[in-house]
């Protein structure tokens, strides 16, 4: 999964245009592994909708380091990604991020996103590789696309409250109506669990009661924007469940967890 | 039998009404992956804000979690200890052993709490025995307490030189049931690991953060659409390398929603902010591959397992590639699951998969195959394994 510049001469215009508007505009840099980084400007240019991030890349030592990471959270995918930044591979290791190749220049490294973009210290990674010795690690911090309005939020919006049909005998039994919930995420995936617990009298088994209530979830993807699903409850009772249900007071609690994967 | 029913029957309308709140909390951000250096503290600032266009009342509390074999999240693993689930029958005066040890921290005592639970007559009750783990506890154990169906027992069997205690839980059944459910806590996180588990599952989280966190709020109460700030002081030890996980969970207080002729109604929807944090430099990404089979020829289907040697979390993507005697490759798979090709795994944790064909193409003609599974993690090499098998 590489993304590759377009080598063509509307960008190198453009790159040249960047770096005459954006020398001496200094953000915040790190020595790391022998191989200086500096943010060196944020430009977001409305006329095109993008923000360019603009980093410049020095090796202090020999021999050089072999490439580095800048850190991308989970908001950042290709689909943000203007084909005028600098080649780089996605990465998962040491962290989901752009892994930059490096040599012995300096060089000035463009992070070209669609949109409006807002930095904050992002994880940043140096490694050196060489024939005979193990991969060094280097990380630190930097500030990078931030994914500031990361979010997950759970709500229940219709199906507050639902009951089952009088069961009579051995049978599968439906609630009257579905609970519809809304998850709202900026991740790329995340996740959607429930726990029955039980309050019950005694002699009544808490394994019949969680064996005959099962819950059911509609399909749905687990994308990032708003995703709405229905929850459905049935009741699967055969003759020897009766025997773990005796009269009594009964507390069913249902939780439902919304999390990132 | 009719009449038991009847009275079955109505006990079972009673029982079965469903409901939940119309909660609804935004975490911000959703997660949280921080780098920090070791022996420091940190203050981040996070927010909670209500969506909802009603009150609500959440609690705020930092737990553990981690994903089984399945992926599944498991939020179910008690913070600063320990599980064991035994699923199998149990004969009336059977003895099982469960042992385990316990890194005690620098001042060489802690206390400790446990709990089981059997499923099928269900039974809750506490463990007995020694609840202090410390050199003057060895051999000692109190009288078990208990249920007449099972009682458990806590002693401590030994502690070596370098503070390693053992631990021995001692159970005896009274009577016959089905399934067992052991818990063990401690006050503060210590590392845990099982010698014996007798036959069941032992699960405990070694790499939690749960202790090196607090937070600012513990209960709050947030007006429709109203927004707080929630500041989470992260303090790390003094010696820690590699990744470290927890959640902080948000969860409504209850929602009564009334007395339903004596039946309590009650519902929690909760949101969890997943929180990891790791020491800069010391990450140490690994895996390896193990238990490659063709489960199934018609879809095509590989099973493999795909375990996190290294200490921090991995995004995996994993292809299976099935190559003809004469080396050709007729058939790749990638494995994908809800709509996404790649897996996230804990450090210490195993996935199984099944990698599925799903191009519909005709089953495979007789002949002998080699099944190649590869496993990106984003290391310098893909993890590979091969599993050669027939089709007749």
């Amino acid at each position: 999964m590489a993304q590759r510049s377009a080598r063509n001469r509307a960008s190198c215009c453009l790159l040249a245009l960047l770096l005459v508007v954006l020398v001496g505009i200094e953000l915040h840099g790190i020595d790391l592994g022998g191989v200086r980084i500096r943010l060196q400007s944020v430009q977001y240019y409305s006329y095109w909708d993008f923000t360019v991030l603009t980093y410049r890349v020095k090796q202090l030592v020999n021999p050089p380091a072999s490439y580095w990471v800048l850190g991308a959270g989970d908001c950042i995918t290709n689909s943000h990604i203007s084909p005028y930044s600098t080649w780089f591979e996605w990465t998962d290791s040491p962290f989901r991020g752009f892994r930059f190749a490096l040599d012995s220049a300096n060089r000035y490294v463009y992070v070209v996103l669609y949109g409006r973009w807002d930095v904050a210290p992002t994880p940043v990674a140096v490694i050196r590789t060489g024939p005979g010795y193990d991969p060094e690690v280097y990380i630190d911090s930097i500030d990078g696309p931030a994914c500031a309005g990361s979010s997950i939020s759970l709500q229940v919006i219709n199906g507050s409250q639902v009951s089952f049909p009088d069961p009579i005998g051995a049978d599968t039994y439906e609630a009257d109506e579905q609970t519809t919930l809304r998850v709202s995420s900026t991740s790329q995936s995340w996740t959607l669990g429930h726990v029955v617990s039980l309050s019950i009298p005694e002699g009544a088994s808490q394994e019949t009661v969680s064996s005959i209530f099962h819950v059911q979830y509609d399909p749905f993807l687990a994308a990032a924007g708003t995703t709405e699903l229905g929850v459905s409850y049935s009741l699967v009772i055969d003759e020897e469940d009766f025997a773990g249900l005796p009269q009594g007071i009964y507390t069913i609690t249902i939780t439902f967890t919304a999390t990132t994967d | 039998m009719r009449q038991l029913v009847r009275t079955c029957g109505l006990m079972v309308a009673l029982l079965m009404l469903v409901s939940v709140g119309t909660f609804a909390v935004r975490w911000s951000p959703g997660e949280l992956d921080v780098f920090q250096d070791p022996g420091t503290v940190e203050t981040i600032s996070l927010v909670l804000q209500n969506d909802s266009n009603e009150a609500a009342q959440v609690r705020l509390y930092v737990a553990d979690w981690l994903r089984d074999e399945n992926g599944t999240n498991d939020f179910g693993v008690p913070k600063n200890g320990a599980r064991w689930e035994l699923d199998r029958p149990f004969s009336a005066g059977e003895s099982v052993i469960l042992r385990y040890t316990v890194r005690l921290p620098d001042s060489l005592t802690i206390n400790v709490q446990g709990s089981f639970r059997s499923w099928i007559p269900q039974t809750i009750d506490h463990i007995g025995g020694a609840t202090q783990v410390d050199v003057e506890s060895i051999g000692t154990s109190s009288p078990a307490v208990t249920s007449e169906l099972v009682s458990l027992t806590r002693s401590v069997e030994s502690i070596d030189a370098s503070g390693l205690a053992t631990i021995e839980l001692e159970l005896r059944t009274a009577a016959a049931f089905d399934g067992l459910t052991v818990e063990e806590i401690y006050e503060i996180n210590v590392e845990l690991s099982s010698l014996d588990a007798a036959g069941g599952q032992f699960t405990t989280i070694n790499r939690s953060c749960a202790d090196w966190v607090t937070l600012s709020h513990e209960l709050v109460r947030l007006e429709p659409e109203e927004a707080i700030d929630i500041t989470m002081t992260l303090a790390t030890p003094e010696a820690f390398s590699g990744m470290y996980w927890c959640i902080l969970m948000a969860e409504s207080e209850d929602i009564v929603v009334g007395e339903v002729r004596g039946t309590r109604i009650v519902s929690r929807p909760s949101v969890g902010l997943k929180l990891f944090v790791s020491a800069p430099g010391t990450l140490d990404p690994s895996g390896s591959t193990t238990g490659i089979d063709v489960v199934d020829l018609n879809p095509l289907t590989v099973d493999a397992t795909f375990s996190n040697e290294g200490n921090a979390q991995l995004l995996v993507t994993a292809e299976a590639q099935i190559v003809s005697q004469a080396g050709e490759v007729i058939r790749a798979m990638r494995f994908t699951e809800y709509g996404r090709d790649y897996f996230r795994i804990l450090p210490g944790s195993q996935r199984t998969l099944a990698i599925v064909d799903l191009s519909e193409a005709a089953p495979l003609p007789a002949g002998v195959y080699q099944a190649i599974v590869s496993f990106d993690f984003g290391g310098d090499s893909l993890i590979a394994g091969v599993k050669a098998f027939r089709v007749r």
